[in-house]
């Protein structure tokens, strides 16, 4: 099958890489002022999708799919599409975007049920696991490019942004940032709740992140800000230790994460919460995801999304398609 | 003219190789280059032509250098691309400070570098033969940090070793000074994270040539070490701090001479370069003082290599008869001396020392360490210390 879409860095199809300009630091992000080149990062090999340099085309292979979307978000055709469950593209026939996005529409790829989304994938045996390893690599990469398909072209994604914490002697660097229409959205990005409770950086982490923002003072007042856990691995780590699937009872891991989210005002999403939204939001064309991550966020009641359900600070959960 | 290495690329000699195939190439002996001229130009012949360690992405349909992402369009992690280059230069002039330190190139006016018969010998070679072990050993031995490092594994008297143990770098005397008013520490040796990045180099390079190897890795022999340790080498990070002695060459003989010892510049760090952020103070007094700490540790190598065996008192005298050219604080000098003294292992001067008597027991290249040496420090020594 041949890309009939323009390539790009090195005659690659758009659907295996995205790009983003490099930014020296938040201010400058917000401001769209980018020094030296574009990075370009391409998506995470996972042999589902790849090219055939001496052929000049695009070879899918339909069983290594583990559902994480990258190649649905990055086509600039929409002619990739996930049918039934397993992976289909239309890449090089004469059908128009309008029929991919009919067949789109068709899709049940989205899955509400808290079950891995298993797959005959040989590097990772599904989303979960995907994300669940190198953080840079995997995860970030992945939300990056997805954030980058709602940017539209008054919108902009920037990874790892500088940022200089005073008082401290290493400074920080932003995961993820989103900016459309004056909203701001900051990703931190962990692989698995376990991970990052072992790690114990991320309240530290996102307070610091805090108080560097607030000394940007008025330049963001008139900006709307969220600031985001991105958590990598099984959802049901996540849950709260009273739901009877949760999988972080151990140790209180789920109890002490909730207590310290809720003390200091943190919210987090899965990144199966970011997908389910995300693929929400290319099937249902009156559902906007920027908006609902600036407006949902920011209830004050709200602590977190898994897969398709909200979560609230007294731990209650309720469907999202019941706020949509 | 050798520079003190601190960066990790350089530390693969499988990667020097491959950089050394592009050179050999595209210039041969008998041409001249600029550093920019091996940078990794994407549009032209380039060091991937020649490397065999490159990573093949499948999905995309690329090859690309195993220490960069598959599109990150600086290239080569030994010296960055002419168009993204993030270090400022400061890979590529270290991959050239390295093969310069091993032998395998020469530097001439206007920072003009050429291969050595060493280097295209070294670059003709197939990585893989058994004759590329002699020639890693050969070029390893060169360098006189590594001969200083060596030459402490040797004192150390035991099989085994734990590398935190060694001592890399400049040496830290940890004088103050009263500068505009304020009581100011004189940053005269290496930082730490440097220090560790030049520890990381010489154990990686005196690995491949079999001089010792990380305890947890498979045995193999000194002969066939530069394929044995490949994949330690090779990984992303090597952290291995515990070593085992494998054969060590014998660098602490009157006979054995270190060819690309520090020259004069690179007797202390590069002052200008001070990255202490709000400290001026600091860089300033650095920099007024640095011709001081170069000639003083000039004098001690000087005065260690040209004489038998010399007493701590008489370089301290020696120093002491014009204390414009190597004193700080006439007060403390005994003490900074006793410090400074390690300098002798970054040049690969090895000696041994009992009570106040130092005793040479190998010999540096005297006109490689006076490149770049004040006229009035040369002849004061010349003329004071015959």
């Amino acid at each position: 099958m041949t890309c009939p879409y323009e390539s790009g860095v090195r005659g690659l199809p758009q659907c295996l890489f995205f790009s983003t300009n490099k930014f020296k630091n938040l201010k400058d992000f917000i401001d769209n002022k980018s020094i030296g080149n574009q990075r370009f990062h391409p998506i995470p090999e996972l042999g589902c999708i790849s090219v055939d340099r001496e052929a000049s085309s695009i070879n899918v292979n339909a069983n290594s799919c583990i559902k994480c979307g990258l190649c649905i978000f990055n086509c600039p055709g929409n002619s990739i599409d996930i049918v039934d469950s397993k992976l289909s593209s239309v890449c090089g026939s004469s059908l128009s975007n309008s029929v991919a996005w009919k067949s789109m529409l068709r899709s049940t790829f989205v899955d509400y049920s808290p079950k891995p989304l298993y797959s005959k994938n040989k590097i990772y045996k599904s989303f979960e696991n995907f994300t669940s390893v190198k953080e840079t690599d995997n995860i970030s990469i992945w939300a990056a490019n997805i954030f980058d398909y709602f940017c539209e072209s008054d919108g902009r994604v920037g990874l790892e942004i500088p940022l200089s914490i005073k008082g401290r002697d290493r400074d920080g660097r932003l995961d993820v940032c989103f900016f459309k229409n004056d909203f701001l959205l900051i990703v931190e990005a962990k692989v698995t709740l376990k991970k990052m409770m072992e790690e114990g950086r991320y309240l530290p982490q996102l307070i610091s992140y805090q108080e560097e923002l607030d000394l940007l003072g008025k330049s963001i007042n008139n900006i709307k800000l969220n600031k985001l856990l991105l958590i990598g691995g099984d959802d049901t780590d996540l849950l709260p230790d009273s739901h009877p699937d949760c999988t972080s009872i151990s140790g209180d891991l789920s109890k002490i994460f909730y207590k310290s989210i809720v003390s200091n005002n943190i919210r987090f999403i899965t990144a199966r919460g970011l997908l389910s939204l995300s693929m929400r939001a290319i099937s249902d064309m009156k559902f906007d995801l920027v908006h609902f991550l600036k407006e949902f966020f920011s209830d004050k009641e709200v602590v977190g999304v898994v897969a398709d359900h909200v979560i609230f600070k007294d731990k209650s959960l309720k469907l999202i398609s019941d706020f949509i | 003219m050798a520079y003190l290495i601190n960066r990790n690329a350089a530390s693969r000699l499988q990667c020097l190789h491959s950089i050394c195939k592009f050179i050999n190439i595209k210039f041969g002996e008998v041409h001249s280059f600029r550093l920019f001229d091996i940078k990794f130009d994407s549009n032209s012949v380039n060091v991937h032509q020649y490397c065999d360690y490159l990573l093949i992405n499948n999905s995309l349909g690329i090859s690309h250098c195993r220490y960069k992402a598959p599109l990150d369009e600086s290239g080569c992690g030994l010296t960055n691309s002419i168009d993204i280059d993030s270090t400022k230069s400061k890979e590529v002039s270290n991959t050239v400070n390295s093969l310069h330190g091993l032998g395998l190139v020469t530097r001439g006016a206007g920072n003009l570098v050429k291969l050595t018969k060493l280097g295209k010998k070294f670059a003709s070679t197939d990585f893989k033969s058994s004759s590329m072990n002699r020639i890693i050993k050969e070029a390893v031995l060169n360098y006189g940090p590594m001969v200083g490092l060596i030459g402490q594994i040797i004192n150390f008297k035991r099989d085994q070793f734990d590398s935190s143990d060694l001592l890399v770098g400049y040496p830290s005397a940890e004088e103050r000074v009263l500068f505009n008013g304020r009581n100011i520490l004189l940053s005269s040796g290496s930082e730490r994270d440097s220090n560790t990045r030049t520890r990381s180099c010489l154990l990686a390079w005196g690995t491949t040539a079999g001089f010792f190897r990380p305890i947890e890795i498979p045995e193999y022999s000194s002969s066939n070490s530069h394929l044995g340790s490949q994949e330690y080498i090779l990984s992303d990070s090597r952290n291995l701090r515990k070593y085992q002695v494998i054969d060590l060459p014998e660098v602490n003989d009157s006979s054995f001479l270190v060819n690309r010892t520090l020259d004069y510049s690179q007797l202390a760090k590069n002052s200008k370069a001070l990255r202490e952020n709000n400290q001026s103070n600091i860089r300033e007094a650095a920099m007024l003082f640095d011709s001081k700490i170069k000639n003083r540790r000039f004098a001690i190598l000087y005065l260690i290599s040209t004489n038998d065996s010399i007493s701590f008192k008489r370089i301290i005298d020696f120093m002491l008869k014009r204390p414009d050219l190597y004193v700080v604080d006439p007060t403390d000098l005994e003490r900074v001396i006793a410090i400074e003294f390690d300098i002798t292992n970054s040049a690969g001067l090895l000696c041994s020392v009992a009570r106040d008597i130092i005793k040479k027991s190998n010999a540096i290249n005297l006109t490689e360490l006076e490149c770049n040496a004040p006229s009035n420090v040369l002849h004061d020594l010349k003329s004071r210390s015959a």
